[in-house]
């Protein structure tokens, strides 16, 4: 199947786990932030927050 | 017309309950307008590898297992812990039994089968963020299975024979093609995409934007 996704914009503060780690809200602001080391430096993941 | 929405989740994904009760308000609202869904759950191992007895907590498991220092992990659950309890969901992380969910899932296509998986998803959801129950094991699951009305003798033994494997292997490569790597995440109509435990106003507007591009001009 190749389907194509129209995606649907978001809020600033949607959550969303990946590789057995969530995102946080980052304290006092709305902007989630991956917390795991092993996610710094991808881009694709950079470009959806 | 009634919207079919698609949600691949994790039961240990606590982003999911909450995009579940945000996606349920949402649906109570769309309902209010005259709209309907059809929703349908399915499957998605955050870390499969887990095993079903994991020895320690949530923090241990975090820490060991995706190499991140102890004091981020305990802030990020206190945050996670927070933000849950403004949805009215009370996490209890102390008392959390990691374990491995591909059991849990199979128990959900099951339930599906007899008209049951939400309430099913809702229980295995409660059980394991709000009650620290154990939903790796299948004596545990076929008790909860019970509690919402099925057959407990059934589940036991599909879930020893794996009967619902195939179909939660399924559901994985299905998110894989449709390029989901991370949940919640939920299909509308098998054309829009929403990412993320997002605000019911998110919900609705995809919602609607589904309804609309559906119904006859």
């Amino acid at each position: 199947m190749s389907v194509r996704l129209e995606m649907v914009p978001g809020d600033d503060d949607g959550l969303v786990c990946e590789d057995g780690v969530c995102a946080v809200p980052a304290s006092g602001q709305g902007n989630p932030q991956l917390e795991a080391s092993d996610d710094e430096g991808d881009p694709a993941r950079a470009e959806r927050r | 017309m009634s919207v079919d929405v698609q949600i691949w989740s994790d039961i240990a994904c606590p982003w999911c309950y909450v995009g579940k009760r945000r996606f349920e308000q949402a649906v109570e609202r769309f309902r209010a307008e005259g709209g309907d869904v059809d929703v349908t759950y399915r499957s998605f191992e955050l870390a499969p590898d887990t095993p079903v007895d994991f020895e320690g907590d949530e923090v241990q498991f975090l820490a060991d297992h995706k190499g991140m220092p102890r004091d981020q992990v305990v802030g990020m659950l206190a945050q996670m812990t927070e933000l849950a309890a403004g949805e009215g969901l009370a996490y209890d992380f102390g008392a959390l039994r990691h374990t491995n969910t591909v059991l849990a899932h199979q128990l959900l296509h099951l339930a599906r089968a007899h008209g049951l998986q939400e309430p099913m998803k809702e229980r295995l959801l409660s059980a394991y963020f709000v009650e620290g129950r154990h939903v790796g094991r299948v004596e545990e699951l076929a008790a909860l299975a019970g509690e919402v009305g099925l057959d407990p003798a059934e589940v036991t033994a599909a879930l020893q024979e794996d009967r619902h494997l195939d179909d939660v292997r399924a559901d994985q490569r299905e998110a894989a093609e449709l390029g989901v790597n991370g949940v919640p995440f939920f299909v509308l109509e098998g054309r829009w995409g929403v990412s993320g435990a997002q605000s019911p106003e998110t919900f609705l507007a995809a919602l609607r934007q589904a309804d609309e591009a559906g119904s006859p001009a």
